[in-house]
């Protein structure tokens, strides 16, 4: 965990949440499938991203 | 030592008709089930708009307030929306066993009801067993990330779409 690139992690985790926001908003208002799993891929990372970026702070 | 006849039968003035060692002989004698005999004896009810049937077996625990009676404290702890009506049996087994049932029911009830509103306790467990994160490291942010998520999820999942 000490080799983590921060700054990368940090980008990916705000790109996926801008991703995932916008996703979920249009699965809102058309109802689309497609968007919804993308919401659901983009909300994952960034989760995972920001786990990691949380662990590494610890450690 | 001989066994009591503990299940009594009254009519509506409380004039006592007959008494038995067992819900079933009660049972027999009215023409209904023992459940019925015995439900009747815990929620207080009238069986067939003729009897009444009471039981020593089954004793309540007094309330604050000098409150002896089941039905009142049951019609209370409604009022004020308690989960279970505290019951005390004479067997110490039984007590043990029934306070353990009422607070497993209880658990039951609360986290059925945060996974519904998908409560901020609900989402920090949910974070914890998927990512291994303590409850001190969840940000604010990341709940509302995954309160997002389930509820994505949740919805595909109505229209037969399932994904992880």
């Amino acid at each position: 965990m000490g080799k983590v690139d921060v700054k990368q992690i940090k980008a990916v985790a705000d790109k996926s949440e801008i991703i995932g926001d916008k996703a979920f908003e249009s699965f809102k208002k058309n109802n689309k499938i497609e968007a919804g799993k993308l919401a659901i891929a983009a909300f994952k990372n960034t989760l995972y991203a920001n786990s990691l970026l949380i662990k590494n702070e610890k450690i | 030592m001989e066994k009591e006849k503990h299940v009594k039968i009254y009519d509506l003035q409380n004039n006592l008709i007959t008494e038995f060692y067992t819900y079933k002989e009660a049972a027999e004698y009215i023409g209904v089930t023992p459940a019925t005999v015995k439900n009747s004896v815990y929620r207080d009810q009238k069986i067939l708009k003729k009897y009444k049937v009471r039981s020593q077996g089954r004793k309540y625990v007094g309330f604050k307030n000098g409150i002896t009676s089941g039905p009142e404290y049951c019609r209370l702890a409604k009022r004020r929306n308690k989960k279970r009506c505290q019951v005390k049996y004479e067997d110490p087994m039984l007590e043990a066993l029934s306070i353990v049932r009422n607070r497993k029911i209880a658990d039951h009830i609360v986290n059925y009801k945060d996974s519904v509103n998908l409560t901020d306790k609900y989402i920090i467990v949910a974070l914890d067993k998927h990512l291994g994160l303590k409850p001190d490291q969840v940000t604010q942010q990341m709940i509302d990330v995954k309160r997002k998520h389930i509820k994505i999820i949740r919805e595909l999942k109505n229209q037969g779409i399932w994904v992880r």
